[in-house]
Order: structure tokens, then C-alpha cells, then sequence
């Protein structure tokens, strides 16, 4: 299938609407030149379904071929390739895409852009959007009193932080925002849990469990950027992401569990990426 | 697909997992293709290292194909109950009329309770489910 000048042949691709691809692909590189030309890439509310719809397809794809995305051996070298272009594509489709104005909706989009960015090994076209459109990126957290969403908050500030690393400061600034959460346990944790209806305690207990242990493994890759410790990073960081996902799904948190995925991923590029290997 | 289990006395059950019901979790999954996607891309997870002749990797692809070349809608929504109370149509009877309203005519909707003689807090063990 041609996807966008690359012709990619796989099978979970083929079960695709190549012109809906087409479609996509063609609508954002005209907007491109639409916005070279008159400073407008705004999308149409169809055109956005389009192009949502045309992710939506490459990232089947792409999960089936996710086992090849640290492959090192020659024979499955192609399908590694593959991977890393579809990953390319989709984060050239989701960054035309505009940011969604709630929250959740934004930290979702941000994250999953930066997994495609990292994996389709364009991970310094995700530093230049961090650092020239902090405006779009960042959430206010002065009055974010719920326990769970500061913490999902601040763990996704401390990822971006780890991301930009414009200079030492922004990897010190995800490091701290980390030990913030754990001052703030306590003042937090009981409060969020002693308000949550009494159906929905082992749920939220259980989700904050998932937090905890991604919010470790965040810290962990800070420090290893920091101080190029601890040597065996890529082995602590899976522990984690093993405990946060398993606690996601044993609470059933489905989008969870996907990003959780996703990020595992995206740090195990990010420290194959550090100069310290 | 989705399971619960309840062994509250009152009829209908209150499912107690996570922030939502089964009842909930299924009106989702009918009505925002953002939920259908979400699972089906977690099913993905489940499968992509799985060999091709692996009869639920070779479910899962058939049915992604269904999914695909039907933009999105053919997809059948499971929900699967387990009591351990006496059984009544009451507990599924309003919600399945309730998830049939406006069900898109592509999507296939199934609700099944199974009605166990054992308490529900003990089956995990007895299904060597926890050691």
C-alpha cells in the first residue's frame, strides 16, 4: 500500500481503505501548503473524522508489528523498518490534528503523539514542538485538588519535561515534580479515597496502585538521564510497567493499559537513545 | 466483550468494578467508535505476539477485517453476568431493552447471566484463579 509516498506491504495494512489513507495524507500535505501560503491549517470537522479514521487503521497495523519495534536480528529487519515508518506516519497524521481542548483529552493526544515521535525515530520533532509551543502543552495544577488526576497530571508534565530536556533544568524539573507527588501523598491520598463512593474504592485504589508504579518508572528514567544510573534502568523500568499494567487491568482500565504500553516503549527508546549506553 | 460478577441481594445488581458497570462499559462501546477503537487496539496487544496459527489471533483479524470494511460498526457487544442469587430475567431484562434502543443495525448485542450455587466471593479460589 503507498502511505504517503512509502509503499509499506503488511497485512493488517491491506485490510485498509487505501483511499482513505490517500485522503488523509493528501488533505494534511494541503494543508501545509495552505498554511505556508495563507497561515490557515485548520482542518474541517470531516476532514479531522478522515484523518482520525486513518490513524485509527495504521495503528492496527502497527501493534501487530509492535514485537519488531527493538528487533535486532537481520531477518525481521524489514519488518522493524515498517514500524518505524508507520509509527512516522501516524505521528505526522496526529500532529496535524488539532490538541483536544479537555484535559484528559490533551494528555492523552500529547503522550501518544511523543510515543510516535520516539518510535518512528522522530523524537526531535516532538523536543521542537515541546519547546516552541509550551502554550499548548502545559495544564494548570494550582486548583487540582483530586489525588488521582494530580497525580496522572504531574506524571505527564515530569514525561514532557524528560522529553524536552532542553537544558539540565528540565530534567531536574521532571525529577522534582516526582518528589512532589510524594511529599503530597499524604496529604492527598486519604482525603481522594475517603471520597470515593464506597463501590468505587478498590477501583480507585487499584488505579492509584497503576499511577504509583508509572510515576516510579518516570523517575527512574530521570535519574538515569541525570546520573546515567542505575545501570540495569531497562530492567527496573519493566518491573514497573508490569505492576502498572496489571493493576490496570485488573481494574479495567483499557486506555490506561494502552498508554501504559505505549510509554513502556517510548523509555526504553528514549535510554537506547542516551548517550550514557 | 465484558464480565461481571455480583452477589449483591437486591435485584438488579450494582456491578462494583472500576467507575462504571457492565451496563455502563457496554453503552460506551455503543455509542462512541472512540471506546470500540480503544478495545480493539488493547485486543491487538493481546495477539501481536501470538503465531499466526493461533486460533485467537486468527479470530481477531478475521473479525478486525469485519470491523474495518464496515467503517467501524460491525462489531457484537457480550456482556456476561455472574450471580450467585436466584436467578430472574429481571437482572438483564430493562437493560437489554434499554441497549437495544438505537442499537446501529450493523452491532449485535448479547446479555447472558450465569447463576452459580457457590458464593461469588469464594470462586477465584475454587477456579484456582488466586493461589
Amino acid at each position: 500500500m503507498n502511505i504517503d509516498g512509502d509503499i509499506i506491504d503488511h497485512e493488517v495494512l491491506n485490510l485498509l481503505d487505501e483511499s482513505l489513507i490517500k485522503k488523509a495524507f493528501d488533505t494534511i500535505n494541503l494543508k501545509k501548503v495552505s498554511k505556508a501560503f495563507y497561515g490557515d491549517e485548520s482542518l474541517t470537522e470531516s476532514e479531522i473524522e478522515a484523518v482520525a479514521r486513518a490513524i485509527e487503521g495504521l495503528e492496527f497495523s502497527i501493534i501487530d508489528l509492535w514485537q519488531y519495534s527493538f528487533e535486532t536480528g537481520e531477518e525481521n529487519l524489514d519488518s522493524k523498518t515498517q514500524f518505524q515508518k508507520l509509527c512516522f506516519k501516524c505521528f505526522k497524521l496526529m500532529n496535524a490534528l488539532p490538541i483536544p481542548e479537555d484535559k484528559f483529552g490533551k494528555i492523552k493526544h500529547i503522550l501518544k503523539l511523543t510515543t510516535y515521535a520516539y518510535l518512528g525515530e522522530k523524537w526531535e520533532d516532538m523536543r521542537r514542538f515541546l519547546i516552541e509551543r509550551q502554550e499548548v502543552w502545559s495544564i494548570d495544577q494550582t486548583e487540582n485538588n483530586d489525588w488521582d488526576d494530580r497525580m496522572f497530571s504531574t506524571i505527564y508534565l515530569s514525561i514532557l519535561y524528560l522529553v524536552r530536556k532542553s537544558s539540565w533544568q528540565d530534567l531536574d524539573e521532571s525529577v522534582k515534580l516526582i518528589n512532589s507527588l510524594r511529599s503530597e501523598q499524604s496529604k492527598y491520598e486519604n482525603q481522594y479515597l475517603n471520597e470515593v463512593e464506597a463501590q468505587y474504592k478498590r477501583g480507585a485504589a487499584l488505579e492509584l496502585a497503576s499511577l504509583y508504579h508509572l510515576a516510579k518508572a518516570v523517575d527512574l528514567v530521570s535519574e538515569y538521564m541525570l546520573q546515567g544510573s542505575p545501570r540495569d534502568v531497562l530492567e527496573q523500568i519493566s518491573f514497573h510497567f508490569d505492576k502498572s499494567i496489571a493493576y490496570a487491568q485488573n481494574v479495567r482500565i483499557v486506555e490506561l493499559d494502552l498508554l501504559l504500553r505505549m510509554l513502556h516503549s517510548t523509555f526504553k527508546k528514549m535510554i537506547f537513545n542516551s548517550i550514557r549506553r | 466483550m465484558n464480565a461481571k460478577s455480583s452477589n449483591d441481594k437486591s435485584t438488579p445488581p450494582q456491578v462494583l468494578y472500576g467507575r462504571s458497570g457492565m451496563i455502563k462499559q457496554l453503552e460506551d462501546l455503543k455509542s462512541s467508535s472512540d471506546t470500540r477503537s480503544a478495545l480493539i487496539r488493547w485486543l491487538g496487544f493481546k495477539v501481536y505476539k501470538l503465531s499466526e496459527s493461533d486460533l485467537f489471533k486468527i479470530d481477531y483479524k478475521k473479525a478486525l477485517k469485519a470491523y474495518l470494511s464496515s467503517h467501524a460498526r460491525r462489531v457484537k457487544l457480550i456482556g456476561v453476568l455472574v450471580r450467585d442469587t436466584e436467578p430472574t430475567v429481571k437482572d438483564l431484562r430493562a437493560r437489554y431493552k434499554a441497549l437495544a434502543t438505537n442499537l446501529d443495525k450493523m452491532m449485535n448485542l448479547e446479555l447472558a447471566a450465569f447463576y452459580i450455587s457457590v458464593n461469588i466471593a469464594e470462586l477465584p479460589e475454587l477456579m484456582e484463579i488466586v493461589k
